[in-house]
Formats: structure tokens, C-alpha cells, sequence
């Protein structure tokens, strides 16, 4: 009898190639999703203008917010899918155990994050585009800025951490409603909708300057990149003891 | 051969019993290699510690001899003994049982050997 | 060596158990049917050998390992029954490339006869199979993977009778060139009687018998006759089941542990005894009542 060997690393690799492959499905939700979000930042535009005697000024200004919004939401619930039933019992019809599935999900999420970041940078290029097009204006602002290697860093870091936070709170929950409903949409609940609520509350004030007041783009980063880290962890932790296929 | 499988007979004797045939026949002459118990189950599509056991029971009785290594091989007394046995167990138990048949049925004896020989004609017939 | 050692295992979902103090060894290279009614422990067994369920007390051995969240244990078994899930994107040809990404021993070619020879089409989806048709594809992967652990679970679920028995015959084929230890669990021990070399009964989540298939064949025996002589005959005897054929004629199955000089006596009073077969013998040890249904009516 020879048995095959195989070590964490390789069943993660393994796993995580097969995630990239299988669930193309989030990928195409990814490029769909933006491109709505395109749409709407096409037409929800804010503008106002003023008029002084024969001269009017008309200024409109379009943002791609809706689709950095639509994104992070994305990331949010392809996040919460990958915690699922479904998901979870799937990676067990081939070599794995708890950990290498885990791990693999945490990979492709950052995997998903990068994508997000890539076509949601690019994405404000494409509105750019559309507006040399088609806007009759003559001065077109943050034109030529939009290229500025800095300009550029700053967007996708920003994007890709708060895609990251997004990845690592929406698996953290889904984790958490996998091992008990209620017990998730509490968390829900306490981390997403009472501080909108709360606002004027001691400690929501501090997270949320904590996180959001941080101005430089660096130690954002590496609060996001703890957090998530801790996070995963825990997810990972409080995953490892649950059953399949029961 | 296609093997009895409502269970009343173990396949294992039902595989010795066809090898045996096998060897009365003529099909294995003494000291040839008879089928490997892989062989077997392949044929019959049984599992091969079955077909095994089937092998062993005939090793038993002297029918087959292993080599190390090399499997099983017919002994130069095989058919003679299996004829011997057939003769002695399975033909006598069936004569018994005819005989007790018949006399509950109250057929003489004559009209029993006359029934057996029209059956030995018409085989013979038969096979012309 | 042992593939699999169970030492009082016990599970429990909640309230219910499913297993109780479970001790059993399961050999290298052999072919076990493991056989029991609905809901008896065969489906808890099979998944906590596989690493998908955790023991509640006792132990389980599979390669030497505990196999729950074990890599060796998931690398060299594979779990098949209807249930199998797959990505639903992937087509079948999809699914069974990675098998062949995962599986060190996998079989492509045996795979892609398989799947041809089943009229399974390689661009179809998993999810859109029928009934049958998944579990004939899932046990193409099972057969294909030649994973020193191969567990099928009820493998031939709508499967219509003849691709049963080509499955069987292919398991069977597949085992001879390439020895590895593999469980089947049926409800009809009839179905894989001949393909077998061990049974493992389980009842009311406990091991009720564990012995070749060939001996579970002269385990038992049936006596029939007037009812007042059975009845006699049978008294000081293990009784594993009765009923009643006709008026004032009775049939018992009892333990075949009497000499040759015992049944020459009971032939005198008038008894029949006949061979019971492995598939009557195992519904008659695991009834819940020694008249079965019958006894409902009384």
C-alpha cells in the first residue's frame, strides 16, 4: 500500500486554483455590477451652475463613487457566499481539510480584491472616456491628474483596503451565521447598522476615527491589513471544528 | 456456468464444483496450471477471497497442489478422485433419494430400472 | 495492516445517537459491505471515516490518523453517495480534470471510458443530471480516484439494473488490478453478496456482526415443519426469527450451531431445513421484532 503525501501548502495551492477557476461566477457578478454602476454614475450626476449678468457657469461633476460603492458591496457578499453550505461542502469532494479550504478562500478573496481594485481604478478611466465623447463642455477638471502615478497608488491602495475589510467583515459574519443565525445577525446588526444610529456614542466615534479619520494611506493600510488578518483568523479558528455533509 | 445466487449454496463450493467439472471434462490435464483465484473472480464476478476459498477446497482434497508463487496445478489423481466422490456422495444421495421417491409412489423395482434406462436412451438418442 | 480501527466509538446528533461504543476493524485491501437498515449508523460511520463528521467519544484510526480535518486521511479516501457536490459551473469534463489536479493515482483514461461507456456527455452539468445519472457520474470518480480508501455509500441510487451491474462489475474489474480497501454500504446485501468478502452489520448503531461473507452463508439455517415439532426442536436453540406459512405449520431461523446427529433427529420429527440466504438472514437479525411486520397485526 503507498498512500500519497501531501502537505498543507500544496492542498491550499491546490484548492485555491480551483476556486479561481470554479467560481468564475463572482468574477462575471464583478464586471456586471460595475458596469451598472458605470450607468448610474453617468446619470446621477450632481451639477450646478451660476449666471452673472452674460457669463454662466455650468459645473457638473461626476464621480465614481457609485461604482467604489457597488464594489465594496460586492466584495461584501461574495465574501458572506463563500462561508455558505454549498461552498463549504464542495471543496471536501476533493483533497482538503478544514484549514486548506479556508486558507484558499482567504486567497481568492484577496485575489477578488485586487480584481475589484484593477477594474474599479480602470472604471474611472472608462467615464473619462465616455465623457470625451460625449460632453460638449470644454475644460474637463482632474483630467490630466487622473494618470499621475501618485494619483493612481492612492486610488488603489484606497480601493484595495477597503475592499479588504469588506472581504475579511463579510467572511467574518458569514462565519459567524454559519455557525449560529442568530448569533450573525447580531454581529451584523451591532457592527453595520448601530453606528449609523449611535453615532454620538463614545467608542463608535473612536472605531470610526480609528479607521476612516486616517489620513495616511500607509497606516490605514496596515489597520485594515491587521484587522483582516485577525479577522480570518478568527474565522478560520472558529470553522476549523465544524462538520460536513451532515 | 452461471452461479446460483439465491444464497442456499456458498459460491465458494459452487466455484470448486465447476472446476471440478472443468477437470472431469478433460479440460485440465495433471499437473497444469488451473485459473488463479483473480482468474476466477473476473469470470464469475465474484470477489476474489471467494474465489480463493474455492481453490482451497480443492487443495484440501488433494485435487490441487500449490506451487510457491506459481498458483494452482491439477494432481496426477484429480479426476480420479473427484469421479470416486461424485460417485460415492452425490450419485448415491441421488440413487437414495429416488429409490425413497419410488416407494412412496409404490413403483417396483423393474419399472424404476425400466424408467432409468428409457432416460439413458433418450439421452443417448439426444445426442446423436 | 488496517485501513480503518474503531475502538467504542460513539456519536451523538443532539438527543439522538447515532453510534454507540462502535468497535471494529476494517482490513487492508478487502472489499466490506456494510449493511444495515435506514437511519442504523452505516451513513454516520462511513462520514466520520471520511473526516467529515467528529467523533463524539472513543477513537478512530483510518491510516493511523484521526481523520478529522487529516490531509493523509482526505488525500488517500474518497466519500461517494447521491449527495457528492460540485461547483456548479464546472461541466462533468471540468469536474473530472480536477480529480485529476487533486488525486495523485487518478485514472484518466479509465475515467474517460467510463463516462463514454455511460452515455454521460462531457459538457453536461452536474447539477442537471438525473438521479442516476449523478450517481453513476460520481461513481465514475470514485472508481477513477484509486484512493487506497474508497467509500460508496448506496453508490447505485436510481441507477437503472443494468448499469448496476456494470458498475459492480467495474468496481470489481478495477479492485482485482489495483487492491485497495473499499466499503460498500447497501440496504440488499443480495446486490453485492457475491462481490464482497466481509459484512459489517450495524444495528441500532452498534456492530451487530462483523464475519467473511461465506460464513454469514452457513451462519443460520431454516426449519420448518408442524408447528408443536419446530416449536420442540427450537426451544433450546437461538432463535433469530419465526413466522407462521401456513395454519398449524411454522418456519424458524435459527443459529447453525447444532451437530450433524441433532438435525438427523429433527428430520425423524418431520422438519425441512433449508440454506437462509445472507440478504433474509441480515433483514431477519436487524427487525426490530422477531415476527416482523406480523407482529403489528397481532
Amino acid at each position: 500500500m503507498s498512500l500519497s503525501k501531501i502537505t498543507l501548502g500544496e492542498a491550499v495551492k491546490k484548492q485555491y486554483k480551483y476556486k479561481l477557476f470554479s467560481y468564475y461566477d463572482a468574477i462575471k457578478s464583478l464586471l456586471i455590477i460595475q458596469l451598472i454602476a458605470i450607468v448610474f454614475s453617468f446619470i446621477g450626476s450632481g451639477g450646478s451652475s451660476t449666471s452673472d449678468m452674460n457669463v454662466t457657469i455650468s459645473v457638473d461633476t461626476y464621480s465614481s463613487d457609485v461604482v467604489f460603492f457597488f464594489t465594496v458591496l460586492w466584495m461584501f457578499i461574495t465574501a458572506i457566499l463563500l462561508t455558505t453550505r454549498a461552498y463549504r461542502y464542495e471543496d471536501f469532494s476533493f483533497i482538503t481539510n478544514r484549514i486548506s479550504s479556508q486558507l484558499a478562500n482567504t486567497l481568492y478573496l484577496l485575489t477578488g480584491a485586487a480584481a475589484g481594485t484593477i477594474t474599479t481604478v480602470l472604471s474611472t478611466f472608462l467615464l473619462y472616456v465616455i465623457f470625451y465623447f460625449t460632453n460638449s463642455s470644454e475644460t474637463i477638471f482632474g483630467y490630466s491628474a487622473a494618470g499621475s502615478p501618485g494619483e493612481l497608488m492612492l486610488a488603489a491602495g484606497g480601493t484595495f483596503f477597503y475592499l479588504l475589510a469588506a472581504a475579511a467583515l463579510g467572511y467574518f459574519l458569514g462565519v459567524l451565521t454559519q455557525i449560529n443565525r442568530l448569533l450573525g445577525f447580531f454581529a451584523a446588526a451591532i457592527l453595520l447598522f448601530l453606528p449609523m444610529f449611535l453615532g454620538q456614542f463614545y467608542i463608535f466615534n473612536q472605531i470610526s476615527t480609528f479607521y476612516f479619520q486616517e489620513s495616511s494611506l500607509l497606516l490605514f493600510g496596515l489597520k485594515i491589513l491587521l484587522s483582516a488578518l485577525l479577522l480570518f483568523c478568527a474565522a478560520i479558528l472558529l470553522l476549523n471544528k465544524r462538520e460536513v455533509r451532515v | 456456468m452461471i452461479l446460483n445466487t439465491d444464497g442456499t449454496k456458498p459460491i465458494y463450493m459452487q466455484i470448486a464444483e465447476w472446476l471440478e467439472t472443468e477437470i472431469l471434462q478433460g479440460k485440465f490435464t495433471p499437473d497444469e496450471k488451473i485459473y488463479s483465484q483473480y482468474q476466477l473472480a473476473d469470470l464469475f464476478t465474484i470477489n476474489p477471497a471467494t474465489a480463493a476459498k474455492g481453490l482451497t477446497l480443492l487443495a484440501e482434497e488433494k485435487i490441487l497442489y500449490k506451487k510457491r508463487g506459481l498458483g494452482m496445478f491439477v494432481t496426477q489423481d484429480a479426476k480420479k478422485m473427484i469421479r470416486h466422490r461424485r460417485i460415492n456422495q452425490t450419485l448415491k444421495k441421488l440413487v437414495d433419494e429416488i429409490v425413497e421417491e419410488a416407494e412412496h409412489l409404490h413403483v417396483k423395482e423393474e419399472e424404476l430400472i425400466t424408467m432409468i434406462q428409457e432416460a439413458k436412451r433418450n439421452r443417448e438418442g439426444d445426442a446423436e | 495492516m488496517n485501513t480503518i480501527e474503531c475502538r467504542n466509538l460513539s456519536k451523538t446528533f443532539g438527543s439522538k445517537t447515532a453510534l454507540q461504543d462502535f468497535t471494529a476493524v476494517i482490513k487492508e485491501n478487502t472489499i466490506t459491505g456494510v449493511i444495515g437498515r435506514n437511519g442504523a449508523g452505516k451513513t454516520t460511520l462511513l462520514k466520520i471515516a471520511a473526516g467529515f463528521l467528529q467523533k463524539s467519544s472513543g477513537t478512530i484510526q483510518v491510516f493511523n490518523e484521526s481523520p478529522f480535518n487529516s490531509l493523509l486521511v482526505s488525500a488517500n479516501s474518497i466519500y461517494i453517495d447521491e449527495y457528492v457536490q460540485y461547483p456548479p459551473a464546472l461541466t462533468l469534463r471540468e469536474i473530472l480534470d480536477h480529480n485529476q489536479y487533486f488525486y495523485e493515482k487518478w485514472d484518466k483514461k479509465l475515467a474517460d471510458r467510463l463516462l463514454d461507456y455511460f452515455a454521460l456527455h462531457p459538457m453536461q452539468h452536474h447539477n442537471r443530471l438525473s438521479k442516476g445519472q449523478k450517481n453513476t457520474f460520481n461513481a465514475i470518480a470514485g472508481l477513477a480516484s484509486r484512493c487506497q480508501l474508497t467509500i460508496f455509500d448506496e453508490p447505485t441510487t436510481g441507477m437503472d439494473a443494468s448499469v448496476r451491474k456494470d458498475f459492480y462489475r467495474a468496481l470489481l474489474k478495477d479492485y482485482l488490478l489495483h487492491p485497495r480497501t473499499i466499503l460498500l454500504s447497501s440496504h440488499h446485501l443480495d446486490e453485492i453478496d457475491e462481490l464482497i468478502e466481509e459484512v459489517l452489520l450495524i444495528k441500532n448503531g452498534t456492530k451487530h456482526l462483523h464475519m467473511p461473507v461465506e460464513e454469514l452463508k452457513e451462519y443460520a439455517i431454516g426449519v420448518q415443519g408442524p408447528e408443536q415439532a419446530v416449536g420442540d426442536w427450537i426451544s433450546n436453540h437461538q432463535v433469530i426469527y419465526t413466522k407462521q406459512p401456513r395454519p398449524g405449520v411454522a418456519y424458524a431461523v435459527i443459529k447453525n450451531d447444532f451437530s450433524a446427529g441433532d438435525k438427523a433427529q429433527g428430520v425423524k420429527m418431520g422438519l425441512q431445513f433449508s440454506a437462509v440466504s445472507t440478504s433474509d438472514l441480515c433483514v431477519y437479525l436487524t427487525q426490530p421484532h422477531k415476527g416482523g411486520i406480523d407482529d403489528v397485526f397481532i
